[in-house]
């Protein structure tokens, strides 16, 4: 009778994986501005790249939204918040103005399209947003394929 | 060279979906929304390839660069996530397969009654899904699609599962119910949300020492909140199984939740997290209450064994049970639920007060003979 749900496990992995396809868009981009910053041409759009720029902002913005524990908050970037704040020395507060910061310099970047300082914090914390994504899925993967044949909920 | 084994790796995916697209285009039954989803590991396709050429491009400029290295690293991703994309197609073409056939052997009228029973619930709930019913080893419902992006955040494709049983199906007609409330639940995101605010709201006021309703303190308030938020999903199908089956709901149920510790909180989250049987019987009982009184009589027998059950076992009950069993948070389901889904259980009670005969109903009538099966008579 108590036996994990695939359900739960899969329903898991896809906000994680939306999640992460969020995050690598805006990796992607501000490799490209980085690039373009020390010469090197890549085929890229202008809106392509603002784009990108623009999901990685808004992802940002949820999850400082879900830092704050704002009312309505999509109860999976809940979960991934919870997980920073427990990782993070600092307390909350501190982390929602450390994202309100990352959240500007993503915004001038889709503007300007110039790499900046402020892009080297985005993308340190969109990976550590992406691993913390990407290690949920790969232990709710191993829960499916453990589970499949364990039918009951 | 690692992008030749990077290479390598995507001949060997596009492989296998040429090997699953064959698959899907001759199938039938048509497969509903197999275009859409092709096209959505397509997509992915596109993306690895993309992500190659802007590698390359900043590899032939610069190959010590940190942007060709990074570009690399997303190289790699999008191939990752190709081959989960098709991992999931795989294991739909599994079920595919597995119900095809089914349908050959002597359980396919177990498989014709599951499918039109899923029909009239999902016209009850008016959800617009596909199910595919096969015979496994218990009550399950899996999304087939949930993460092919291309059909959207939800899924269109269920595989309703069963048990190998030689039982009559009336038995367990209504656990079909409750997995089908998993598809409602799908299209009820704002319920879900909302309902976790609550959580969250009740977390608040017991940090903050402000909670005056309960005398037992949770001691980890960590493991209340993720156990209310798995359990809501739950508490909504079993909701989703009273407003379709009335009172057949409760006796099929406390058959199926028959069990030696119904007290039973599982601390560990990565385990089951099922509501333990006792609070999932009170929510059905309240339910039975609030929406047909007048019908719970019918049901007296299957509903006082399991309070006898309940009695018995009370020793069992783990000491914080009560802090559990928080009443503000089932009463959101016991009175939000029932209003914002669609159902048509007035008009199942009244067939049921009026002794309608299944074969006479072309909208309930796999209900009103599981209803005729259960009740201690049939009309009450």
């Amino acid at each position: 009778m108590h036996t994990m749900t695939r359900w739960r496990a899969k329903r898991r992995y896809e906000a994680n994986r939306r999640f992460g396809e969020r995050a690598d868009d805006t990796l992607v981009a501000i490799a490209i501005l980085k690039g373009r910053r020390d010469g090197i041409e890549l085929e890229q759009t202008d809106e392509e790249l603002a784009d990108k720029l623009r999901r990685g902002r808004e992802l940002l913005e949820d999850i400082r939204d879900a830092l704050a524990e704002d009312p309505g908050v999509d109860p999976y970037e809940m979960a991934i918040a919870e997980e920073l704040k427990a990782e993070d020395p600092n307390p909350p507060s501190v982390l929602v103005d450390d994202f309100d910061e990352l959240i500007t310099s993503v915004e001038t970047a889709e503007h300007t399209l110039d790499y900046t300082e402020g892009l080297d914090d985005v993308r340190t914390w969109l990976k550590r947003i992406s691993n913390i994504a990407d290690r949920t899925s790969r232990e709710s993967i191993s829960r499916m394929r453990g589970s499949l044949a364990n039918g009951t909920r | 060279m690692p992008t030749e084994l990077a290479k390598a790796q995507v001949e060997f995916l596009e492989g296998k979906f040429d090997a699953a697209r064959t698959l899907v285009e001759k199938f039938d039954p048509t497969i509903p929304q197999a275009e859409t989803i092709l096209q959505a590991v397509e997509g992915g396709l596109d993306q690895v390839h993309q992500n190659r050429r802007l590698y390359d491009t900043a590899h032939e400029q610069a190959p010590e660069s940190e942007t060709a290295l990074e570009l690399y690293e997303k190289y790699l991703g999008s191939i990752g996530k190709v081959a989960f994309d098709l991992q999931v197609l795989e294991t739909q073409l599994v079920y595919f397969d597995l119900y095809q056939y089914q349908r050959t052997l002597s359980v396919e009228d177990r498989l014709d009654h599951a499918q039109s029973l899923s029909d009239e619930l999902t016209t009850a709930f008016g959800i617009d899904v596909t199910t595919i019913p096969v015979i496994w080893n218990g009550f399950a419902i899996d999304p087939l699609d949930y993460r092919i992006r291309a059909t959207g955040d939800i899924s269109h494709i269920y595989a309703v599962i069963l048990p190998r049983t030689q039982s009559e199906p009336w038995r367990y007609a209504p656990l079909i119910g409750h997995e089908l409330g998993h598809a409602v639940l799908d299209r009820h995101g704002d319920l879900e949300t909302e309902f976790y605010g609550e959580v969250q709201e009740v977390r608040n006021r017991t940090r903050s020492g402000l909670d005056h309703d309960h005398d037992n303190e949770v001691e980890d308030e960590d493991h209340f909140v993720t156990s209310w938020r798995a359990w809501f999903e739950e508490l909504f199908c079993d909701t989703c199984g009273v407003l379709t089956f009335g009172p057949s709901y409760l006796s099929a149920l406390v058959w199926h939740l028959f069990d030696s510790n119904p007290y039973y909180i599982e601390r560990d989250p990565d385990y089951d997290m099922h509501p333990p049987p006792a609070l999932r019987f009170k929510l059905v009982t309240e339910l039975i209450e609030d929406l047909f009184p007048e019908l719970g009589d019918s049901v007296r027998e299957y509903r006082t064994a399991f309070e006898f059950h309940l009695d018995a076992l009370e020793g069992e009950r783990p000491s914080d049970y009560n802090a559990y069993d928080y009443d503000e948070l089932r009463r959101f389901v016991l009175h939000e639920v029932p209003d914002r889904i669609t159902h048509d259980l007035d008009d199942l009670i009244t067939d049921i007060q009026d002794g309608m005969r299944p074969e006479d109903s072309s909208t309930r009538a796999h209900r009103l003979a599981t209803n005729e099966y259960w009740l201690d008579s049939f009309p009450p």
